[in-house]
């Protein structure tokens, strides 16, 4: 029934798989989440479990680390039939899990974080502390994964948390290791550190299974392929066989275009401009210093940059979610090609950017872009329902005209309800983005500041969003694109502003090539390597 | 291929009768599913703890059930010692009902409704030369304001140092219980007495409902006969005003909309450019002008009609107002409705000892149970074995911040249907796993 | 007038005692809740923990003629009744505010419905010295001037309590458990992968906190009053939360609150003389803390995932 490629792969009859899983059922209220699975993962290889979001990849992998129970299948453990019920279980057949969150402890040390659970004594013991450190030491002298074991988590970068991650792993004697998309929150220069890790973890005769949607990533480290497409198994390939667009293919069940076609871009007249910029953290550190931006009518300027460089507090200060310590922000309307006198938003609220024109595609959509629990009509004027159209004099909710809203969003960009009144809750997280984006959009903003759009989003709704993102600056509005995703900031934008650690290091053209942007993410251009 | 069209427009009369049914059940389920579980546990503990044979036991359980009615609901002038009981209960629990609209937990009824009484009083006494046209309004707003001034204390500790409001409220509360003892039993202690002030004048009272009939609409209806020993008091009209008023505030305006959107999700009011902290002071303040309403009704309209500063700690209206506006589930029916059993299982329980020999504190373990029970998830234990038409509810769960804020991250897994690829979105996805629903059919 | 009586009262052993007799009664039940907030299981149900650990005691010691077994009585109960806690905040998901205020009520309920029917409305009377827990007299120690009557002349659980705060505050920084319990306050699903059993941890934590408060209920009958009264914890349940908070979550800080909280408490009695009246003096120790959790201490900071029931499945 499916017209995807299958390749069998030679058995080797004498090594058993390290992992097996036979069969795997399992079905939430309402969904099937994994529909008779079958992975197979051999004994020294790289696997990757590819598939789009919600394809039931990170369900399997919970199963398999004892988080989640199926309704029926079987697991097998280099050969041996195994009941995983827990974490306990798992770690004691030696597998290892990665988690795509970190499940690191903020307040606690490193090597508290490592031995957790495991520690040197037994659980009746007093903490060993200095146990812990040398056994630490040892371990990440033997992998090469450097690391002091007296930090706290809350002072680590994110690669290095990965590293106590695999640490965890390591030191618990796994020789299975399950990685869930352990480079989206890399540079391409430290996912390559990462890959020399992995090649090595696997010379020293572990196991390891890699779980992303990253195809490029997927040709260059894996050995073996599973995909899998709305909980089932839509291929198993040979790597060194196959190719991005078969790969593709079968996670998706069509071609998909992997370019994003745009015409060139007609910048009008600068509308919004960004002076100087400076901003604190929530931990009242500086994170902006001195961010200068122009964006045009009519162009998209990405910014790209590894996460927590401060694009976070930059699009919160430019919405009016945080305040600045210094600088300008000014917003100028556009007529007839010609802009408008520029109005300084720099204190405004959140409320009071909006009413300027500014709309704000939230990058944790369903965390602060809905309120789940509510219905449609009264999220569709989340931000905008002291405006006069909903609110009488910003004080009684007009009911009417807020229904009649609603329900144009729900025409006019297909969301799938019953009805309006409907609680959010009750729809599928990719109509609740389409309401988020329908109200940004519908606003009719001057500005749209779209952060992390697409993340979380399968590649059919990418295509959409990317679509809508085009249209809206063909139509001449100045938009800001924030994304971790570098594939989508070259693709989509017209010019590039790198940030590093709180500042624009450069504005470069979309055709500056990955490694030169990789050098920029990292402040290489001011400190070369 | 599935038009879209047709999943949404739904027969309208057949969708609109479910809705209902969902409404009923989403609104008196869970609430019903509490009191029923209380009173069972209730009649086991009666069962436990009496002497005799087992049949005894159970003869001795039904019947206290049998006389908790009777005393609450069996004639009109039990009915109307019950909605006397009832009125500051409604008053009270629409105060933790709103705090709880906005995700704070107003355990500081109790000390609001103290200062609220106080302050009545204390108008009542050094005003009592005023007519009563001008001094009963005044007491109101007197201990609206008080009330409100308390609740607001802990609205402005929370929002500007973070400080948590059960704490902060548990201290006010006990605050204002020595405090207002200390005036009751120094500036404003009646002569000779020590433990109490003068009863408000008479033109500083609510008169009893009943009376206030017979001497408006009764001058051309029939007259309610032998009206005084009807004691309920004209203070359950302004209990209905103010349920009217809570309805309206979180209905219909935006303060109520911002509210929800605080109550649901902190991190959403800050993308909307909600202000939290005003409204957290706000909100305080009208749930503190609620409690103190509680306070000023309870002594103008019931006797002794004076206050007394051993009652200020022992009063319990306060907490049980907690039970109320859970019960209620925050709407203001449901707080008439959850005051009404509360009201009555207060009025019946003190005659329990003398009929059926049971303590009448029985009342008080039936309310722990119904706050229990209406605290308990019961719906993510038991959906496991429930078939899946029935685990599906949008209603929100019941504690707005507390449940919400665990991480939503992995679980809610965009899966946005591109427009193009033809895929018939289901509606339905259930929000706990967020997975893509999988459509039963293969795919064309 | 108000100073010389102050000062008087300050350098008064008797004042000292019984406020470290109070800061010890605070102590348990705040070391108890300290243990379930760390692990992340909101508690504010010492103030019944408490009471029913009163009543038990009393009922326990009249009952079986012994103190202990009055004393065992009231550590069980206690635990017990936070074992109701337990699993309506941990397998229920129940809000964990009010079921802490459901306990407090139920505690209420039960002992005043209790007592007339286990003492046939005759109420109980006043302890026999026999049945109450002892002072104990630490030979030349307690003969100290001042030192001696305010530290070795204690009840004997005023000891216990402090052997108890010596041994959490190691238990929580010192040991593989007390790494586990903050593991498990701070990001249970963290714990969880990584091996430890959330749903043990917190149960443990938060029955540990009824055992501590029965035995802070025992040591108030028991001890100190030696009668039960209805309501007779009357709000220590809740100062003893409130040192949790202003001890920032650690034993040694709550302990220190404790004292404060203690210190306000005798003295109020104490400044009768003064003309002060009694109920304005009541205030102090809840001024006390508004003023702590204001100005003093800042902004607290809570476990992270303190009041957030865990459910594994929830990926």
């Amino acid at each position: 029934m499916q017209e995807s490629t299958v390749i069998t792969r030679s058995e080797e009859k004498s090594s058993p798989y390290a992992v097996e899983m036979r069969d795997i059922y399992k079905a939430w209220p309402g969904v099937v989440a994994s529909n008779h699975v079958n992975l197979q993962v051999k004994k020294g290889e790289i696997h990757a479990l590819v598939g789009e979001n919600g394809a039931g990849k990170s369900t399997l992998m919970n199963i398999l680390y004892g988080i989640v129970k199926p309704d029926s299948g079987e697991v097998l453990i280099n050969g041996t039939a195994v009941h995983i019920s827990g974490p306990r279980d798992a770690i004691r057949l030696g597998i290892g899990m990665v988690h795509q969150h970190f499940m690191l402890i903020p307040p606690l040390t490193v090597a508290e974080n490592i031995v957790l659970g495991s520690e040197p004594g037994g659980i009746a013991a007093p903490y060993d502390r200095k146990r812990a450190r040398a056994d630490i030491l040892a371990l990440s002298k033997r992998y090469g994964l450097p690391i002091d074991p007296d930090l706290r988590i809350e002072k680590l970068s994110v690669g290095q948390q990965q590293r106590v991650e695999i640490l965890k792993m390591l030191y618990r004697g796994a020789d299975i290791l399950v990685m869930d998309e352990p480079t989206g929150v890399l540079t391409p220069q430290e996912t390559d550190e990462l890959f020399l890790v992995l090649r090595d973890l696997v010379k020293q005769g572990k196991t390891i299974i890699f779980i992303t949607h990253k195809l490029r990533e997927v040709l260059e480290i894996t050995d073996a392929i599973t995909v899998l497409r709305r909980g089932q198994n839509v291929g198993e390939l040979v790597t060194k066989q196959t190719n991005q667009r078969e790969i593709a293919r079968a996670m998706v069940g069509r071609d998909v275009l992997l370019r994003v076609e745009k015409t060139p871009a007609n910048p009008g007249p600068v509308v919004l401009h960004v002076h100087d910029l400076e901003a604190q953290s929530d931990r009242d550190l500086a994170c902006l210093h001195k961010v200068s931006l122009d964006v045009h009518a009519g162009e998209i300027l990405g910014i790209a940059g590894v996460e927590g460089n401060g694009q976070t507090e930059l699009v919160e200060v430019l919405t009016g979610m945080r305040k600045p310590t210094g600088g300008e922000i000014t917003m100028a309307d556009v007529k007839d090609g010609q802009a408008g006198t520029p109005k300084n938003i720099t204190t405004m609220g959140a409320r009071g950017v909006r009413v300027a024109g500014m709309s704000h595609i939230p990058e944790d959509r369903r965390e602060s872009g809905l309120v789940i629990t509510e219905s449609i009509e009264d999220n569709s004027i989340l931000g905008r329902h002291r405006w006069q159209q909903f609110s009488w004099r910003g004080m009684v909710l007009q009911l009417k005209n807020i229904a009649s809203w609603a329900q144009k969003l729900i025409d006019e960009f297909d969301v799938r309800t019953p009805s309006a009144t409907a609680a959010m809750s009750t729809l599928s997280g990719g109509n609740q983005q389409k309401l988020i984006i329908a109200r940004e959009l519908e606003a009719n903003p001057i500005v749209l500041i779209a952060s992390q759009p697409t993340r979380g989003v399968d590649i059919g709704a990418i295509e959409f969003i990317h679509r809508q993102l085009i249209a809206q600056r063909d139509a001449g509005k100045a938009v800001l694109l924030i994304s971790a995703e570098l594939d989508e900031i070259r693709s989509l934008s017209d010019r590039i502003a790198v940030m590093y650690e709180g500042q624009i290091v450069d504005i470069v053209s979309p055709d500056a090539t990955e490694e030169e942007l990789g050098i920029l993410m990292t402040g290489g251009h001011q400190d070369p390597q | 291929m599935a038009s879209p069209t047709v999943q949404r427009r739904t027969s309208a009369p057949a969708s609109q009768l479910a809705r209902w049914m969902q409404k009923f059940r989403a609104a008196l389920g869970r609430p019903l599913i509490a009191v029923l579980v209380a009173f069972v546990l209730g009649g086991i503990i009666i069962m436990i703890t009496t002497p005799g044979p087992l049949d005894n036991r159970f003869i001795t359980a039904v019947s206290t059930y049998y006389y908790l009615i009777a005393g609450s609901f069996g004639s009109l002038q039990s009915i109307s010692y019950t909605l006397a009981k009832a009125t500051p209960l409604i008053f009270a629990g629409l105060a933790v009902a709103i705090a709880y609209r906005a995700g704070l937990f107003n355990i500081g009824a109790a000390g609001q409704l103290t200062v609220g009484s106080m302050v009545a009083g204390i108008i009542g006494i050094q005003l009592a030369a005023l007519p009563g046209w001008l001094l009963v309004p005044l007491m109101l707003l007197g201990s609206m304001v008080a009330g409100g001034i308390w609740g607001g204390i802990v609205g402005v500790l929370k929002a500007w140092r973070g400080a948590h409001e059960v704490v902060t409220s548990i201290m006010l509360n006990w605050t204002a219980f020595y405090v207002c003892a200390f005036l009751v039993e120094g500036p404003f202690q009646a002569p000779k007495l020590s433990q109490q002030t003068l009863p408000m004048a008479p033109q500083a009272t609510i008169p009893s409902l009943a009376i206030l009939y017979n001497q408006t609409l009764g001058t051309f209806l029939p007259q309610i006969p032998d009206p005084a020993q009807y004691t309920v008091d004209a203070g359950l009209l302004i209990a209905f005003v103010a349920m009217l008023v809570y309805w309206f505030i979180t209905a219909r305006t935006t303060f109520g909309y911002e509210l929800r959107v605080i109550g649901q999700n902190p991190k959403a009011a800050r993308y909307a450019g909600i202000s939290v902290r005003k409204n957290i002071v706000m909100v305080m303040f009208m749930a503190g002008a609620f409690a103190g309403l509680a306070g000023a009704v309870r002594l103008m309209g019931q006797a002794p009609y004076q206050l007394i500063s051993s009652a200020f700690s022992t009063d319990s209206t306060g907490f049980d107002a907690i039970g109320v506006a859970l019960l209620g589930r925050t709407t203001s029916i449901g707080v008439l409705l959850a005051s009404l059993l509360f009201g009555g299982l207060q009025q019946a329980g003190p005659y329990l000892q003398s009929y059926v020999d049971v303590p009448g504190d029985i009342i008080t373990i039936m309310q722990a149970l119904v706050l229990f029970s209406i605290a308990i998830e019961y719906l993510p234990s038991l959906q496991r074995f429930m078939p899946s038409f029935l685990v599906k509810s949008s209603r929100p769960p019941l504690v707005p911040s507390l449940i919400t804020t665990k991480p939503a991250e992995e679980k809610g897994e965009a899966d946005m249907q591109a427009v193009e690829s033809g895929h018939r979105a289901t509606s339905d996805t259930v929000e706990k796993t967020g997975l893509k629903p999988t459509s039963s059919g293969q795919e064309e | 007038m108000f100073f010389p009586i102050l000062g008087r009262v300050l350098i008064s052993a008797d004042f000292w005692q019984a406020s470290l007799q109070f800061a010890a009664l605070l102590l348990l039940p705040a070391l108890g809740g300290l243990l379930s907030e760390r692990s992340g299981v909101i508690n504010l149900a010492m103030e019944g923990l408490m009471l029913i650990g009163a009543y038990v005691g009393v009922m326990m010691a009249i009952a079986t003629h012994s103190v202990w077994l009055g004393v065992l009585g009231a550590v069980i109960a206690g635990g017990l009744l936070a074992l109701v806690h337990a699993i309506v905040s941990i397998n229920f998901m129940a809000n964990q505010t009010v079921s802490g205020i459901a306990i407090n009520l139920a505690a209420l309920g039960l002992t005043n419905f209790l007592l007339p029917i286990q003492t046939q409305g005759q109420g109980i009377r006043a302890l026999d010295d026999a049945l109450r827990l002892p002072q104990l007299h630490w030979g030349p120690l307690a003969n100290i001037p001042f030192i001696g009557p305010v530290l070795f002349q204690q009840n004997i659980i005023f000891y216990v309590a402090i052997i108890i705060l010596v041994g959490i505050q190691f238990l929580l920084f010192r040991t593989n458990i007390g790494l586990r319990i903050r593991a498990v306050g701070e990001h249970p699903h963290a714990a969880d992968t990584a091996g430890v059993n959330v749903r043990l941890v917190r149960y443990a934590c938060v029955v540990s906190s009824g055992l501590l408060s029965g035995l802070a209920g025992a040591f108030l009958s028991l001890g100190i009053a030696g009668i039960f009264n209805q309501n007779m914890t009357a709000g220590q349940g809740y100062i003893a939360l409130a040192a949790v908070i202003f001890g920032k979550y650690t034993p040694v800080g709550a302990a220190a609150a404790c004292l404060v909280f203690g210190l306000g408490e005798a003295l109020s009695p104490r400044l009768q003389d003064t003309g002060i009246s009694a109920n304005l003096l009541g205030t102090l120790p809840y001024l006390l803390t508004l003023v702590a959790l204001v100005g003093l201490v800042g902004r607290t900071t809570a476990p992270a995932a303190d009041g957030v029931p865990y459910e594994p499945a929830s990926e």
